[in-house]
């Protein structure tokens, strides 16, 4: 494999990442600890593959994910905000509930709990899964550094008196947050499914959704350094592929051993970094 | 107490709409939820079957939520317990039967603890929030434990991703009234824990800083409450803990280690624990009530097309947003009852 190769296949496997980064960006910056990520990602891979799959296109399954993003985010955002359950709890609820609903549903519809069918390529996304990256990123550096949207969320996690001082909302603030959040998570997960493989697949986030919530909190929980984490974390997930026929300099490493090199290696990271990250100071409470 | 059976009883009825939602007929679920598990011996000591590894991984939760820390990691860390088991019995197969057992819950328990450790060091020491260490060890622990099994001790004369058998003086003694089922002494070691457990925190002074330690952290700094260590015992016993998982699938149950043996008890033992909200003999009631959902959904999945036994995460999931919206309400009911004070 060349550098080139490794840099592009980094590239594409740090999209959904990227996506589900930015949406605990925003969630987490308004104040709301959001480890639903996976769970947000799931319901969106799984709409995007079912919406594809009925209706033979990938737009559809876009618009699917849209909407399951939309009623995540805002059924999260609910429970957190209006209801103020403890946000780990309700985020592991909601991380459950994604777990089992999706193979429930995909046996309903499909007739078989491992995966929606897979799709040919017409009806997958090739260069709009970038677009579609694109424009979650510049929307997240546009909103969050350049409007008085993203300067309110960002007084919602830091100091909400102040929000409420200047007549603003803060329910409403973090509310907005955490539904843009469930959206972003949602598109991350649609680009799992109708991106880098051809359908569902039964937990295919495969921790992903708690991989972006360590690159966000590697990236200080700002845009820019975010990016560059989750470019990082890409790149653990291509290493594994490095190792031709599981051989390193002439040993045999198991491929077991292989597969987690990802969540060992953002574990050292979480450990080492950590006592220097500062988190939004109304994270979590409520 | 009353409220959390009201939240309950809504989670019910969400259930039975959903069912509805789903396309299958509510009846039929009240029907199987409310028979599946009297139907016969076995069908009841399945039930107990599954009670018991919820026995532990619910208070392997529960013991570090009343410090105020939530593992997440009971999944890897029973998997981890049960490895120790079984590498136990695989060095030294020749033991005499009680040793053996003995041994194998020695080693299952050093396993356990040693990887429930780490995400308690890891928040005590440098800060990681132990949600995330105990999620990524999770991943570490299952890979390693697959690797361990397949590539060293991998059946040969079965198709299935397991190790070779134990010899039988490793086993626990099944009792035969439940004409099959695997239901062992690790049950009663389960609810033993729970009551010891449950003592300990009522009436030691260890019991007592936990719980400072849970309510108020920074206080209990202050007030020069060993912080750290408290942090770190209460996650190496949930590892401990854990391990008890082992002790009911490799010695009470298939006598090997078998990849994929956990039906996600240790996320179940996650609901069990926060049903259960930190009280010890709570979360033994608990653990009956979600083996009995459990075991429901199994029974589900063979009466129904539509449903499968992930209707169980599905129900889990319910349960916990109800009990946690519930106290919400709590609160609305506390504000209304002081306005009618007021206006009196």
């Amino acid at each position: 494999m060349t550098i080139l190769d490794f840099l592009f296949f980094s590239l594409k496997a740090m999209l959904p990442l990227l996506c589900a980064a930015f949406a605990g960006l925003w969630s987490e910056r308004s104040g709301v600890i959001n480890i639903a990520l996976e769970g947000m990602m799931l319901l969106g891979a799984f709409a995007a593959g079912c919406g594809a799959a009925w209706f033979e296109s990938p737009t559809y399954g876009l618009l699917l994910t849209l909407a399951v993003g939309i009623v995540c985010g805002l059924t999260y955002g609910l429970m957190t905000v209006g209801l103020k359950m403890n946000q780990i709890i309700a985020g592991t609820a909601l991380n459950l509930f994604a777990m089992g609903i999706t193979p429930l549903l995909c046996n309903i519809m499909f007739g078989r709990t491992g995966g929606t069918p897979s799709l040919p390529i017409e009806h997958r996304l090739e260069w709009s899964g970038y677009g579609i990256v694109t424009l979650i990123t510049t929307l997240t550096f546009y909103l969050y550094h350049f409007t008085p949207f993203g300067l309110s969320i960002q007084f919602a996690g830091e100091k909400p008196e102040a929000l409420g001082s200047a007549g603003r909302s803060i329910t409403r603030n973090r509310l907005l947050a955490v539904t843009l959040s469930g959206v972003f998570a949602a598109f991350g997960g649609a680009l799992l499914s109708l991106f880098l493989s051809s359908s569902f697949v039964r937990n295919i986030s495969a921790g992903r959704g708690f991989i972006a919530l360590a690159a966000l909190i590697a990236g200080k929980w700002k845009p820019l350094p975010t990016l560059f984490s989750c470019f990082f974390f890409g790149c653990l997930e291509i290493v594994p592929l490095l190792l031709q026929d599981g051989k390193w300099m002439g040993i045999t490493i198991p491929s077991h051993v292989i597969q987690s090199f990802p969540y060992v290696v953002t574990l050292i990271i979480m450990a080492g970094l950590f006592g220097k990250m500062r988190a939004p100071a109304a994270l979590g409470k409520s | 107490m009353k409220r959390v059976f009201l939240s309950l009883f809504v989670a019910f009825i969400l259930a039975t709409f959903l069912v509805f939602l789903l396309g299958e007929s509510p009846l039929l679920f009240l029907q199987v939820l409310a028979t599946n598990v009297f139907r016969s011996q076995y069908d009841f000591g399945m039930y107990l079957f599954f009670a018991t590894p919820l026995i532990f991984t619910g208070l392997a939760v529960s013991l570090p939520l009343r410090a105020g820390l939530f593992n997440i990691g009971v999944e890897g860390q029973l998997h981890m317990g049960a490895l120790g088991c079984f590498l136990a019995g695989a060095w030294y197969p020749q033991a005499p039967y009680p040793l053996s057992i003995v041994l194998s819950m020695i080693a299952g328990i050093l396993f356990g603890g040693m990887w429930g450790v780490i995400p308690g060091a890891l928040r005590a020491y440098t800060g990681v929030h132990e949600v995330i260490s105990s999620i990524l060890l999770n991943f570490i622990a299952i890979a390693f434990t697959n690797w361990i099994c397949l590539d060293f001790f991998q059946n040969p004369d079965s198709q299935n991703p397991e190790t070779w058998p134990l010899s039988p003086s490793f086993l626990y003694k099944q009792y035969e009234i439940f004409a099959g089922a695997p239901v062992s002494a690790a049950l009663l070691l389960g609810i033993a824990c729970a009551v010891l457990l449950s003592a300990l925190h009522k009436k030691t002074s260890w019991g007592l800083q936990l719980d400072f330690v849970g309510q108020q952290t920074e206080f209990a700094r202050s007030y020069q409450l060993p912080v750290n260590k408290i942090m770190i015992t209460s996650f190496f016993i949930a590892g401990i803990l854990s391990a008890g998982v082992g002790f009911s699938e490799v010695l009470g149950n298939s006598g090997r280690f078998q990849v994929g043996f956990s039906p996600g008890y240790g996320f179940t033992g996650i609901a069990v624990a926060l049903l259960a909200r930190g009280n010890f003999l709570g979360t033994l009631a608990s653990a009956f009530f979600f083996a009995y959902l459990h075991k429901t959904c199994m029974e589900l999945e063979f009466e129904s097309e539509k449903i499968t036994r992930d209707f169980s995460l599905v129900l889990q999931a319910l349960m916990i947003s109800c009990v946690g919206a519930e106290i919400f309400f709590q609160k609305i009911s506390q504000k209304l009852g002081k306005k009618n004070n007021d206006n009196s």
